[in-house]
């Protein structure tokens, strides 16, 4: 009896490590929870008190078919475990009665602060924060400037968890580390094949976000046996605007393709990418 | 004979009407400003013959205005632009946008070929482009000595080659002397059974009883001269416009083309009204002089009223300013 007692507490430690690490293998960008910590649960909390206090000073601008539309304040603003919510339901002639801010729209879309000024009708000079997140804008009035930088601080802190949490690279350096042991790499397999001559074909067709999606497909089924994918996800998320997802996607293939000669040019990308980050 | 000489004195009258406002009543231009509910601001002038060529252009590019208004359905009397001249500023706003166009697909391809050069394709698939089918298709180059006439370049020749003169062409513009003032032969459209319709009841209408339908049907013919050289214009525009297979063409400077359209409909009115009283005066002596008297008698007559109209200046002749030179991209 005392021989077992080990045996199975071993058994069941590495049954519940495989599980864990199986949930990590198939996760998903819709399965994150940004509030699974206790760190990110803070800035939750945080940030739905800024939000909360100051509701009537907070307008948005959305853009739309290539045009910025101006909606104003909010009639309301809630704060769910996955995204912001801002009502306009009480404003007439409104063209979006809601709007989501999902905290998944965080992981590929920088935070830009920038102040604006502008000239209204009667001739005063309107000066304001502007906090840019991709193709939404949070704005409020320079005198509460402060407020809209706390905002942005916690979303900067959430955007970080959640990009840790999605690109995993801890998690990918040790599987990165398991393929360039094998003597024998795996084969690309048949569906991933015809993914990425589909993908090939949309990008030649300057269609880089169909391309992306199937290139996510391939990484998808198997995501070390195609290290090239890593390195067309990149180029084309770059392409698109999508930095973070840029340079995550290059240092993996980085990661599996260390022993090539000349990795230069795509040490330099990354490099790119970040100044683009910064401006 | 005293009969004839009265005849002769009255259609002697009517042919120099245009430069008398108060002949019959009201006069064509104070009727055609009730018709259009323009008022045409005359000036003061001493001599009821010697209108300034500036008077008339600013009258005929008035009343112009009004009737093209009227004719391309606009219930609103105001002055409004003439509606060739309406398109001329888009055609500048397209090439503006067009230009736009070419610069950011250019830009596109640009980051697509810098994407190109670290891109991977998977081994043999490199060239996933089409392959040509081996050795049965290839693709001629059209040169433009070469090629095969467009049918609208070949309805194009088929007109200059018919001696109509084309007011736009693609290459040079009016064949117009600037001094002549002479209108230019008007590339016409094929009447349609409307417009034969209005033209026979036109001169029903001048035929009526009293002479009362003398000014309306004069009025009725500028209308439809207004009509066919708006539409006489926009064919020559649209031909040359075909014709250029190339590209689009850009026009420049300054065009009033209601001057030009309104000047050239005067004159012709003038002389279609001319014609028609001389017409008519010759069914009404007839009998009074053999058939050879008559034809010279009345070939003098019209001779000498055309020369008339021509020495009134009724119409402005055209400026330089509207002549302007296309540009092929």
């Amino acid at each position: 009896m005392n021989i077992f007692k080990p045996i199975l507490l071993l058994a069941l430690f590495f049954l519940l490590s495989s599980v864990k690490l199986l949930a990590q293998e198939n996760k998903d960008l819709d399965s994150i929870s940004p509030f699974n910590t206790a760190e990110l649960t803070n800035a939750k909390k945080h940030l739905a008190e800024q939000l909360k206090f100051n509701t009537q000073f907070i307008g948005l601008i959305v853009e739309h078919e290539n045009t910025l539309i101006n909606l104003g304040i909010p009639t309301g603003i809630l704060v769910f475990d996955n995204r912001i919510e801002f009502s306009f339901s009480g404003q007439i002639n409104s063209p979006f009665p809601v709007i989501n801010i999902n905290y998944t729209y965080l992981i590929n879309n920088r935070l830009k602060m920038s102040r604006v000024e502008s000239r209204v009708s009667n001739g005063t000079v309107v000066i304001e924060n502007h906090l840019k997140i991709g193709g939404l804008t949070l704005t409020i009035n320079w005198a509460y400037k402060n407020t809209l930088s706390s905002i942005m601080n916690d979303l900067t802190f959430i955007q970080a968890k959640l990009q840790d949490n999605y690109f995993d690279m801890a998690t990918f350096e040790v599987k990165a580390l398991k393929y360039r042991s094998l003597k024998e790499k795996p084969p690309l397999l048949e569906e991933q094949r015809k993914y990425v001559v589909q993908a090939n074909t949309f990008t030649q067709l300057l269609n880089y976000y169909k391309a992306i999606e199937l290139y996510l497909k391939v990484i998808k089924l198997n995501q070390t046996n195609y290290p090239e994918a890593y390195l067309n996800l990149a180029l084309l998320s770059g392409q698109t605007g999508q930095f973070y997802a840029a340079i995550a996607n290059m240092k993996k293939y980085l990661l599996l393709q260390p022993s090539l000669s000349d990795t230069k040019k795509e040490q330099d990308k990354i490099k790119e990418w970040e100044i683009m980050l910064q401006n | 004979m005293k009969n004839s000489f009265k005849y002769l004195f009255v259609l002697l009258t009517m042919a120099t009407w245009l430069g008398n406002q108060k002949a019959f009543g009201q006069s064509a231009i104070g009727q055609l400003e009730s018709m259009t509910g323009q008022k045409i601001n005359r000036g003061s002038s001493s001599s009821n013959y010697n209108y300034n060529a500036e008077m008339n252009t600013m009258i005929a590019g008035t009343i112009a205005q009004g009737l093209i208004a009227s004719i391309f359905g606009s219930t609103n009397r105001s002055i409004q632009p003439v509606h060739e001249a309406k398109t001329q500023p888009s055609t500048l706003t397209t090439q503006f946008a067009g230009e736009q166009q070419r610069v950011q697909l250019a830009l596109l391809l640009a980051k697509h070929k810098k994407l190109m050069e670290l891109y991977k394709f998977l081994d043999g698939t490199q060239n996933t482009m089409y392959k040509p089918l081996s050795g049965s298709i290839n693709y001629k180059a059209i040169s433009n000595v070469s090629a095969p006439m467009t049918q609208e370049e070949r309805e194009r020749q088929n007109l200059i080659k018919h001696g109509v003169s084309l007011t736009w062409d693609f290459n040079s513009w009016a064949q117009i002397n600037e001094n002549s003032g002479e209108i230019e032969a008007a590339n016409s459209y094929k009447k349609t059974k409307a417009d034969n319709y209005l033209d026979d009841a036109i001169n029903k209408i001048e035929t009526l009883p009293g002479g009362v339908g003398r000014i309306p049907a004069l009025a009725g013919r500028f209308m439809v001269n207004i009509k066919d050289e708006t539409m006489s214009y926009l064919n020559d525009a649209t031909n040359a416009a075909v014709s250029n297979n190339i590209s689009r063409m850009e026009e420049t400077g300054q065009v009033d083309l209601g001057k030009k359209i309104a000047n050239n409909a005067l004159i012709k009115s003038a002389k279609q009204t001319v014609n028609a009283y001389v017409d008519q005066g010759k069914d009404v002596v007839k009998g009074f002089f053999d058939d050879g008297m008559k034809e010279t008698n009345f070939g003098l007559l019209k001779s000498a009223s055309e020369d008339l109209l021509k020495s009134l200046k009724i119409y402005a002749p055209t400026s330089n300013a509207w002549k302007v030179g296309l540009k092929k991209y």
